[in-house]
């Protein structure tokens, strides 16, 4: 069917080269997807209260002109921090119309939901889980067609991988991510 | 007339869209003029050596009408335009008609050499009008007829997708042989003057000494440096300016959403209901063509042991997956308009409901006339003189008759009437730079370029007829689809106070300057081979790369913002009544990115396009691209709507759910276990046996990697007939709401959310835009 190559005086068979180039095309694949998606996820967190710096350790926002908005209340259903400006110094502000609506003081709502809980996050989640399963998939049919050939270790050894990444992916769930929160505001804190 | 509101965003916006859109533009005028001065000559007579005519123009033309009104561009390709499952035409006819010289030169080495210079040779006189054939090339076609003849045109038996007698007139059949053999000349005649062929070299043929063009090397490297210098560019600006234009809201919002079943409904919006019922059932028939369309490939001669090819060939069943496709979306498109224009007004005027039902009425009848008379058409059954006005032009896409044709922009126009006449209170008031009207010119720019398809004619050159038919397909699916996408995601998060105004306007602006810089010039990455001069593959692929930008950079932008503007804003009380709206629209940038950006990309560079044209690869960008981002729009353009339409008890949330959830993972299994994997392997076909041989032997390789296409298949075809069931039972049983409005014109109370302030009161009851 495929023919055989040479190169560097070692014979390849085509055929597998191209299945290992697909499975590696789908891991990667599968992770970049998640990645890019939690990033901008992320990205359109920070320009959600854009002009308004967050202090981590204070807990507490800074708006553009340098009143403090302070811890307020959670909403729990959403999963939002609630942060307030006094109502007194926003009626005040001269950039009051391009900031808030109401008299009661600027609001600003804290997305503390993970990337993984909201709706998109599990749609991203749930398409690179389907293209790491593909792999799954490809990987046990090479295994079936190079049992007992050269190249037989290479296959299996790809569908170890390939039902690794799935378990990862899997296991990867949002309960445990915790970490996540941090690891995106690396991420996201520079120029993109 | 009272003065009208200010624009809401600086008049520069304005004035760099228009300027854009002019450029853009322009050099497609450019191109237009040039296509007609230099594509590739018909001759006014072909003869051989001894001067005795062989055909005439009039056959030639008569043959391309023949080949495309019995259906062969929807069974195989010319310059690797048309369908899969056969030949392509061109190529096929080049490589036999060099092995027959070959052979009848004497088979040897001289035989080859002297194959390659005849056929290399231009010996067309442009002030006689007369070409000359060697004798070589006069005999293999005969031999090529006779093949053609045997396997296609009159079959003894069903087979290869087609069924037996299928063109029963010698004349016609040989007509079209002369129409092909017109094509492979153009493919391997050098231009005068120039070292490569009429459509640059293509195909790749060893035989006639066919290979890469220099022009398509510096032009495929020129693109990517578009692509990265523009990607650059726009991310360097964009990175600066983003609190200015994206998707974002820098303003405190936070609003309750008005349950649906409290939305008041106009008559106009209730008769979208049954819009949106033949959305859900055309999209089912079309899997169902779809999933017999496939099938012959794995199985050429019928379906499970029925002799299908005699009622529904292949031809058949793909022309009509084809047109039930832009059939089903638009259908959505029409009734989302329809649904939004009272939203956008406050108001509706009477007799909005009855041209609707007119509407209705008359597309139904495009749809399943134009349908039947491709199927009178392909079998035969129509008179020759009414072959391409009521039955099929046969051009891939604007397969239907001129007659449908014109019946469907009649009908568009009439859409465009009724969103006009939804729209004129707000337009009234509102600066013509402003959202309301964007929306008019939006819809407007729909029929307009369908419109356009109307100078491609059954008889036009090819390179000529097949330009003006990428300007229908192309620019509706590259620009002004885009655009109005842009401009219903927008317009929704508006009407939901998710996003201002302001805000909203800017970001269609922007997205306008972007598509018409790449998107426009962008028409010509498909006339890279088909005859036009070599400019249209320069500026083709120099341009298109500066479409990906957008795709790539807006939508992954919007795509996050969804999620997070819904769940930001919206009071905890009453819970936001479009999840999976939300989640069809993230998905529709997901396959924007994929789809389009990436599997588009993948196969715009000319040099790879010179070997993938035709190849499962670009159906493996189409289906991403043209069900992943307009698919998905007007499946969550049926949802958003059909919420408010349906009783509460008559929706069904999970059922929803489902049919997303199969819907893209059928998607994007058949593409990852079918149309990609197989098309990188027949891409490797053509550079190593030959585009000829990817195109017909390598099909017999593989037919048990067809089915891999079946999960897919099937996963999808489960997402796509449960919505069918719940538009039947919601336009059976619309939902009823007590008059909006006392026909005096009195403003609607229609609004889809209040705002609130953080005590809890409402604040400002949010109509409309605005
Ligand atoms: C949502 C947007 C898009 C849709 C719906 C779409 C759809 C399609 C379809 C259906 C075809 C097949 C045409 C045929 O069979 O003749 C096609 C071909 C093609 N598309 Fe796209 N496309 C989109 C965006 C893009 C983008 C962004 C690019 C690259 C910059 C691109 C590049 C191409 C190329 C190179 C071809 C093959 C040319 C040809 O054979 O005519 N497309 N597209
Ligand atoms: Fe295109």
């Amino acid at each position: 069917m495929l023919p055989k190559l040479t190169a560097w005086g070692i014979t390849f068979d085509l055929g597998l080269v191209l299945l290992l180039a697909y499975l590696l095309i789908l891991w990667v694949g599968g992770w970049v997807l998640e990645l890019l998606a939690r990033v901008h996820y992320h990205k359109a967190q920070k320009h959600a209260h854009q002009g308004f710096a967050f202090d981590l350790q204070l807990d507490r926002y800074e708006c553009p002109q340098g009143e403090l908005l302070t811890l307020q209340t959670f909403d729990d259903r959403n999963k939002l921090a609630i942060y307030k400006a006094p109502a007194s110094s926003c009626n005040a502000c001269v950039l009051k119309t391009f900031c808030t609506p109401h008299e009661e003081g600027r609001h600003v709502y804290r997305s503390l939901a993970e990337f993984q809980e909201t709706d998109v996050g599990q749609f991203h989640r749930w398409l690179s889980l389907i293209i790491l399963a593909v792999s799954v998939v490809f990987s046990a049919g090479g295994v079936l067609a190079w049992w007992n050939k050269p190249g037989e270790w290479l296959v299996v050894i790809a569908l170890g991988v390939s039902l690794v990444l799935l378990w990862l992916d899997i296991r990867d769930n949002p309960a445990k991510s915790e970490g996540d929160a941090e690891l995106m505001a690396e991420i996201t804190t520079d120029k993109w | 007339m009272t003065s009208r509101r200010a624009l809401t965003v600086s008049p520069l916006w304005v004035q760099g869209s228009i300027l854009t859109f002019i450029i853009g533009f322009s050099f497609l005028t450019f191109s237009a003029l040039r296509i007609y001065q230099d594509s590739a000559p018909v001759p006014e007579q072909i003869v051989d050596e001894s001067g005795k005519v062989l055909f005439t123009k009039k056959q030639i033309l008569d043959g391309q009408e023949q080949f495309l009104t019995y259906g062969l561009m929807q069974f195989g390709t010319v310059y690797g335009h048309g369908a899969y499952l056969g030949p392509d035409f061109t190529a096929d006819y080049l490589h036999r008609m060099a092995l027959f010289m070959n052979k009848h030169y004497g088979d040897n080495e001289v035989a080859r050499e002297r194959t390659r210079r005849e056929l290399q040779a231009n010996r067309y006189d442009p002030t006689t009008g007369t070409l000359v054939w060697t004798a070589g090339q006069a005999l293999a076609f005969e031999v090529i007829h006779q093949h053609l003849s045997d396997s296609v045109y009159n079959r003894t038996e069903s087979g290869a997708g087609l069924k037996p007698n299928m063109i029963t007139s010698p004349e016609d059949r040989r007509a079209i042989t002369a129409f092909i053999a017109w094509t492979s000349w153009t493919a391997v005649a050098r231009r005068p003057d120039q070292t490569y062929s009429y459509t640059n070299n293509w195909p790749p043929e060893e035989l006639v000494g066919n290979t890469l063009t220099a022009d398509a090397i510096m032009w495929s490297a020129l693109s990517l440096v578009t692509l990265l210098g523009g990607t650059g560019l726009v991310l360097g600006v964009y990175g600066r300016h983003s609190q200015v234009v994206g998707w974002h809201e820098t303003e405190e919002r936070r609003v309750r959403f008005v349950p649906p079943s409290s939305v008041a409904l106009t008559p106009a919006q209730r008769v979208t209901a049954w819009f949106f019922l033949v959305v859900a059932a055309l999209f089912l028939i079309q899997n169902l063509l779809g999933g017999a369309t496939v099938h012959y490939m794995v199985e050429a001669g019928g379906f499970f042991g029925i002799d299908l090819p005699k009622y529904l060939p292949y031809n058949l069943t793909r022309t009509w997956h084809l047109q039930l496709a832009i059939f089903f979306v638009s259908t959505a498109y029409l009734a989302a308009g329809i649904f939004l224009a009272p939203l956008i007004a406050g108001r509706e005027p009477r007799g909005q409901g009855i041209l609707s039902a007119i509407l209705l009425g008359a597309l139904a009848v495009v749809v399943f006339g134009s349908l039947g008379g491709e199927y009178l058409s392909f079998h035969g059954m129509l008179p020759r003189g009414l072959r391409s006005f009521f039955g099929a032009q046969g051009w891939e896409y604007l397969d239907l008759g001129r007659f449908w044709m014109y019946l469907l922009i009649v009908g568009m126009v009439l859409w465009v009437v009724i969103i006009y006449r939804g729209l004129r209170p707000r337009l009234a008031i509102e600066s013509r730079g402003n959202l309301p009207w964007l929306f008019l010119y939006s819809s407007l720019s729909i029929p307009a370029f369908y419109s356009i398809g109307l100078m491609t004619h059954t008889q036009s050159t090819f390179a000529i007829g097949d330009f003006w038919r990428f300007w229908v397909v192309h620019l509706w699916v590259e620009d002004f689809l885009e655009l109005f996408t842009t401009m219903l995601v927008a317009l929704i998060f508006v009407l939901m106070g998710i996003v201002s105004e302001r805000y909203a306007t800017r970001l269609i602006y922007f997205d306008v300057m972007l598509y018409s810089i790449g998107g426009v010039v962008g028409t010509l990455h498909h006339c890279y081979f088909s005859g036009g001069p070599a400019v249209e593959m320069a500026m083709g692929a120099f341009f298109s790369a500066a479409e990906v930008i957008p795709l790539t950079l807006l939508t992954v932008e919007a795509w996050s913002f969804l999620q997070l503007g819904s769940r930001q804003q919206s009071a905890d009380d009453a819970p936001f009544p479009h999840r999976y709206a939300v989640l069809f629209l993230a998905s529709v940038g997901f396959w924007n990115f994929l789809g389009a950006g990436v599997f588009g990309f993948l196969i715009n560079l000319p040099v790879v396009s010179y070997y993938e044209i035709g190849t499962l690869l670009t159906s493996n960008h189409g289906h991403a691209a043209f069900m992943g981002v307009y698919g998905m729009l007007a499946l969550a353009l049926l949802v958003f709507c059909t919420r408010y339409l349906a009783q509460p008890g008559d929706w069904n949330e999970s059922l929803v759910r489902f049919s997303f959830w199969a819907t893209n993972i059928g998607l994007m299994l058949m593409i990852l276990g079918h149309l990609f994997p197989l098309g990188v392997l027949q891409l490797g076909d053509v550079v190593t046996n030959g585009y000829w041989h990817a195109r017909t032997e390598w099909f017999l390789n593989y037919p048990w990697l067809s089915w891999a296409r079946m999960p897919g298949d099937v996963v999808f075809m489960a997402g796509s007939a449960p919505l069918v069931w719940m538009t039947l039972k919601i336009a059976l049983r619309t939902r009823k709401s007590p008059p909006p409005v006392d026909h005096s014109g009195a403003a609607l109370e229609v609004s889809l959310y209040t705002e609130i302030t953080p005590t809890g009161e409402v604040a400002r009851g949010g109509t409309s835009v605005g």
